[in-house]
């Protein structure tokens, strides 16, 4: 149990936090609630989609019914304030170089932790890894029981899918596609 | 947009990563302390946990007030009514199997065999349930329970039973369709295409296959069969029944011998299914139930056949000794009991009688008030070993149940001619049971009378003494394990608090439980201490008041382990290990129950008991659970104090057989009641047992000694007793045999010189002989004086009183059995002496 825990409280309460926006109270209640409708129903869980999509879509339903509550709030109502020539240059991330100071405004880096929210897990661990932590590829295998080149594919895909929902979520908050 | 760069593209992203997670990365700050929240929250979910599939249980269960001991294996019930409605809000399909927890679920394949399904709809779902002979989903012998939110449901009826509650759509069948609108409906479907339905609430219009259309009224029985005949008038009470005493458990006596097959691992059931003319009926059902000896209980095996010639074949059954049933619509069930199978083909020859019809009315005690929707089931008609007090359909048999009508008026049909009892419940009353009944042997009518019930409450405690969320706690009334056809047993579950409680509960000295270990557990080589423990209590429920039972499981109080050794000192292995203050039999009357405790050894024979109150204690064991219990020992705990006790069971034994000297039959459930003498007249209890169907009985465990033994066979038999028998460890094994006659009743009433009743006087029976009996469990007068004193043999008794102060008063009376005999006696009304406190 602590380690199901471990691996998939913090991205989950990132999952939550980019959805309901700065609503803490709200993010941690929806967390809660997650887990506790989770290990009620472990042993109902069959398999066919993976864990982390398995909480994710119970996480949903859990925002929706507070929405409901609330009022309507979409995931681009909760990446607020945007900035449509911010997110130009957002939208470019493998077309150009990113200036200096649209790394440094607010709005980019709810952008990363949204797009970070969206990854699978192992996605997102590659990343922090090799981007925060700055592991190399070999560590990287190591600590996953990878084959180097397996943690290269690894890195690959999760670089890819990085830019594919950090474009996406960038061009849907600015107004671009 | 600046212009293009040289770069590649994967160069650029490579870049632009590093800056993003160097400058732009900002890990989200999380509350402290709100991880280990959560972690609790979830750790607070899996104690409610929903297995897929319910869990065979085992259970141990014991009735000291009758030196009996029980333990049986039950399905688990473990639900969370919170989970179900999640799942329903989330636009899932919440499913439970038997007692199981609630799960989503798709469409699947499921084999229940026997087992209850319930399944919950959300708003606008719609299920097709494709079951029956052949089909991929096996529901044949299931009972779906369907709660559907919302509209839009539309159900394929399977052979079976249904309930539906606040259902809104149509059910379909082979029988027509019912269109149901916030209909609450028990629906029972038979082979023969024919369907039985109770409206307790909302709407429900039948239509036929040809089209004809009817409503059904609510709180009366709806037939899509022929009109039955009417409930004949209120005649006669209960009494007037006339019940052959040996008529016994056996609902149809086996015809002829059945030649056993050679043991194997599976066994082939076939036969041909007819009427008595020889006419072959096409459509029937099978029910399998396997014989097994507490602390085992069998779930039955069901299937339906259709066939033209009534021939069916069952290969799936293991070998063993089996009870096999047959039920068809029209006819009363079939039982055959001791069919051994092994692996050759049994072939059996069934025929199949319309069986016998019988009306009553059930009313409130004491005001009369005529009950309407009251369940009556006839419990020797139902096939299976187990019925829990809120039993609500029988698939396997709807003959057995039935329900009274405004007027309070209830009537069966198709029921086995042969003893049966039966049973009213009714949400808010107790439920009860009637005396044993022969349908068809009288035109009378029962008369049921119900009142208000007790209820059991209590906490259980895992063992860190943090509340045990979703335990089951049993609890069943002792005398329905000795005298009736069925287990009937009351249970509830804990709540988030650890909290249970159990209603309705009718008034009598029960055995409760708590569910925890599988069977797996008990039967592992585990020691015991290294499992769960199953223990039993004794409580006793009281009409209108609220008994508390707790199940703690930090220890508060002393402890007293060890092990049960044989006399050859081999573990005494899953054999059941009972203690009792010693005090207690003499000190046990009306207002308090025995105090007993009890369990299971495990495989190496150890044993341990937990907060135990400072004391005395007997030891009792029990192997033929729950025929035989015999106390072998005594042990001293103090206070605050951890007593190891070996207990080594002497090899002593004694047997016998009690038979009616009318017709040489053996008499079953015969109560053998064995004190060992001491010095100057006074004598010590050591063990009463039951005797078997045959009437034959053995009590192991004896120490060297004289005993002396009691027989109370009950059935109009008088009872009968022998002293000065001696026991010896290698000796051969006294046998004593009873053929005892006809007895009577003895009605006794004790009054002070006033004339009003005295109670708390004991009351013995000598006969000519000198030998004291003790027909009552209770030995003492009511509060109104009276005690009836069963079973007296013809000729001179004499009867003593001890009153309240210790003085001694008797009367020499004379019996002619059967004829009822009666008595009354004025003795002074004086204070309780003290020194029996």
């Amino acid at each position: 149990m602590d380690e199901f825990f471990a691996l998939h409280f913090r991205p989950l309460y990132e999952f939550a936090h980019f959805r309901l926006g700065a609503q803490t109270a709200e993010v941690e209640d929806v967390v809660q609630d997650t887990f506790v409708v989770a290990f009620e129903s472990l042993a109902g869980f069959d398999g066919r989609s993976s864990i982390q999509t398995w909480l994710a879509g119970i996480a949903k339903n859990k925002i929706r019914a507070r929405r409901r509550k609330l009022r309507p709030m979409l995931l681009s109502d909760a990446l607020e304030a945007a900035d449509a020539e911010i997110d130009t240059w957002l939208a470019s991330i493998d077309e150009t170089s990113l200036p200096g100071w649209a790394l440094e405004k607010r709005e980019t880096s709810e952008l990363v932790g949204a797009t970070l929210a969206q990854l699978p897990i192992d996605y997102r661990e590659a990343l922090l890894a090799k981007y925060v932590r700055g592991e190399s590829t070999a560590e990287l295998a190591q600590r996953g029981g990878r084959t180097t080149k397996a943690a290269e594919s690894l890195l690959s895909r999760a670089r890819t899918a990085f830019a594919g929902v950090f474009t996406l979520l960038a061009k849907k908050r600015g107004g671009l596609g | 947009m600046s212009a293009s760069s040289p770069q590649s593209r994967e160069e650029i992203l490579e870049a632009n990563l590093r800056a993003l997670f160097r400058v732009a990365y900002h890990p989200l700050p999380i509350r402290a302390g709100l991880a280990a929240e959560v972690q609790r929250a979830a750790a607070a979910a899996l104690d409610r946990p929903a297995p897929a599939r319910p869990r065979l249980l085992t259970l141990a269960i014991a009735a000291a007030a009758s030196f009996l001991i029980a333990a049986f294996a039950v399905f688990a019930w473990q639900c969370s009514d919170q989970a179900r409605d999640r799942l329903v809000r989330q636009q899932q399909i919440a499913l439970r199997e038997g007692r199981g927890g609630w799960n989503a679920t798709l469409a699947k394949q499921l084999q229940l065999g026997g087992a209850r399904l319930e399944l919950a709809l959300p708003e606008g779902a719609a299920i097709a349930v494709a079951c029956g002979p052949g089909a991929l989903a096996m529901l044949g012998p299931a009972h779906a329970s369907i709660a559907s939110s919302g509209s839009g449901a539309d159900v394929e009826a399977f052979h079976g039973g249904f309930t539906l509650r606040g259902f809104d759509g149509r059910v379909r069948g082979e029988f027509g369709s019912l269109e149901c609108s916030q209909a609450d409906l028990d629906l029972a479907c038979s082979a023969d295409g024919s369907a039985r339905a109770w409206l307790s609430g909302g709407l429900a219009r039948f239509e036929s296959r040809d089209g004809q259309r009817r409503d059904l009224v609510r709180e009366q029985l709806f037939d899509t069969r022929p009109a039955r005949p009417a409930a004949s008038s209120l005649g006669s009470l209960l009494g007037a029944a006339r019940v052959d005493p040996d008529a016994g458990r056996q609902p149809i006596p086996a015809p002829s011998p059945i030649v056993a097959a050679p043991e194997g691992t599976h066994a082939v059931l076939s036969g041909k299914v007819h009427t008595q003319d020889g006419t072959a009926i096409q459509a029937f059902r099978v029910i399998l139930l396997r014989e097994v000896e507490l602390p085992q209980t069998a779930q039955s095996s069901s299937r339906e056949f259709a066939d033209p010639s009534g021939r069916f074949r069952f290969e799936s059954a293991q070998s063993g000794e089996w009870t096999v049933f047959v039920q068809a619509s029209g006819f009363a069930l079939w039982t055959r009991n001791h069919v051994r199978l092994g692996t050759a083909e049994l072939a059996l020859d069934v025929a199949l009688e319309p069986g016998a019809g019988l009306s009553g009315r059930v009313v409130e005690a004491g005001s009369a008030r005529p009950l309407a929707n009251v369940l009556l089931v006839s419990e020797s008609d139902v096939p299976c070993s187990l019925l829990p007090f809120d039993f609500a359909v029988s698939p396997d048999n709807p003959a057995a149940l039935t329900r009274t009508d405004a007027e309070g008026r209830f009537h069966f049909e198709h029921l086995a001619s042969s003893s049966t009892v039966i049973r009213a419940q009714l949400r808010g009353f107790a439920s009860t049971w009637s005396s044993a009944i022969v349908p068809g042997a009288s035109d009378a009518e029962l008369a049921i009378e119900m009142t208000g019930g007790g209820a059991l409450a209590g906490r259980v405690e895992r063992e860190d003494g943090s509340a045990w969320v979703g335990a089951g706690v049993v609890a069943m009334p002792q005398r329905t394990l000795i005298d009736l056809p069925r287990r009937s047993y009351g249970w509830g579950m804990t709540d988030a608090g650890g909290a249970f409680l159990i209603e309705d509960l009718p008034p009598g000295d029960y055995v409760a439980v708590r569910v925890e270990a599988t069977r797996a557990d008990a039967q592992s080589d585990q020691p015991a201490s290294a499992r769960t423990r199953t223990e039993v209590r004794e409580v006793r429920i009281r009409a209108g008041a609220t008994a508390r039972l707790d199940f703690l499981a930090s220890p508060r109080g002393s402890r007293l382990a060890g092990r049960v050794l044989r006399a050859d000192r081999t573990p005494f292995a899953a054999g059941t290990i009972s203690i009792m203050p010693a005090l207690a039999a003499a000190e046990h009357g009306q207002d308090a129950p025995y105090g007993w405790r009890s369990q299971l050894c495990g495989a190496d024979g150890s044993f341990e008991f937990t907060e135990v109150v400072p004391g005395r204690y007997d030891i009792f064991l029990g192997v033929r659970t729950p025929m035989d219990t015999v106390g072998v020992d005594s042990v001293e705990v103090g206070s605050a104090s951890n007593v190891d006790h070996e207990v080594v069971a002497p090899a002593g034994e004694i047997a016998g057989r009690v038979s009616s000297a009318a017709t040489g039959r053996g008499v079953s459930f015969a109560a053998i009641v064995l004190e060992r003498e001491g010095s100057g007249g006074s004598c010590e209890f050591i063990a009463k047992v039951f005797s078997d169907e045959s009437g034959e009985w053995r009590i192991p465990f004896l120490v060297d000694g004289r005993y002396r033994l009691r027989a109370y066979p009950g059935q109009g038999l008088c009872f009968g007793g022998r002293d000065g028998i001696e026991v010896r460890a290698g000796a051969e094994i006294p046998r004593i045999d009873f053929a005892l006659e006809a007895g009577s009743e003895l009605a006794l009433a004790v009054r002070d010189e006033r004339g009003l009743g005295l109670g708390g006087i004991e009351v013995r029976l000598i006969d000519e002989r000198g030998l004291e009996f003790e027909p009552a469990q209770d030995p003492r007068t009511d509060a109104e004086g009276r005690r009836t004193l069963p079973g007296l043999p013809t000729g001179r008794l004499r009867v003593v009183l001890r009153n309240l102060d210790g003085s001694l008063s008797e009367r020499w009376i004379s019996t002619q059995a059967p004829e009822p005999a009666q008595l009354e006696m004025t003795l002074p009304r004086v204070a309780a002496e003290n020194s029996r406190k």
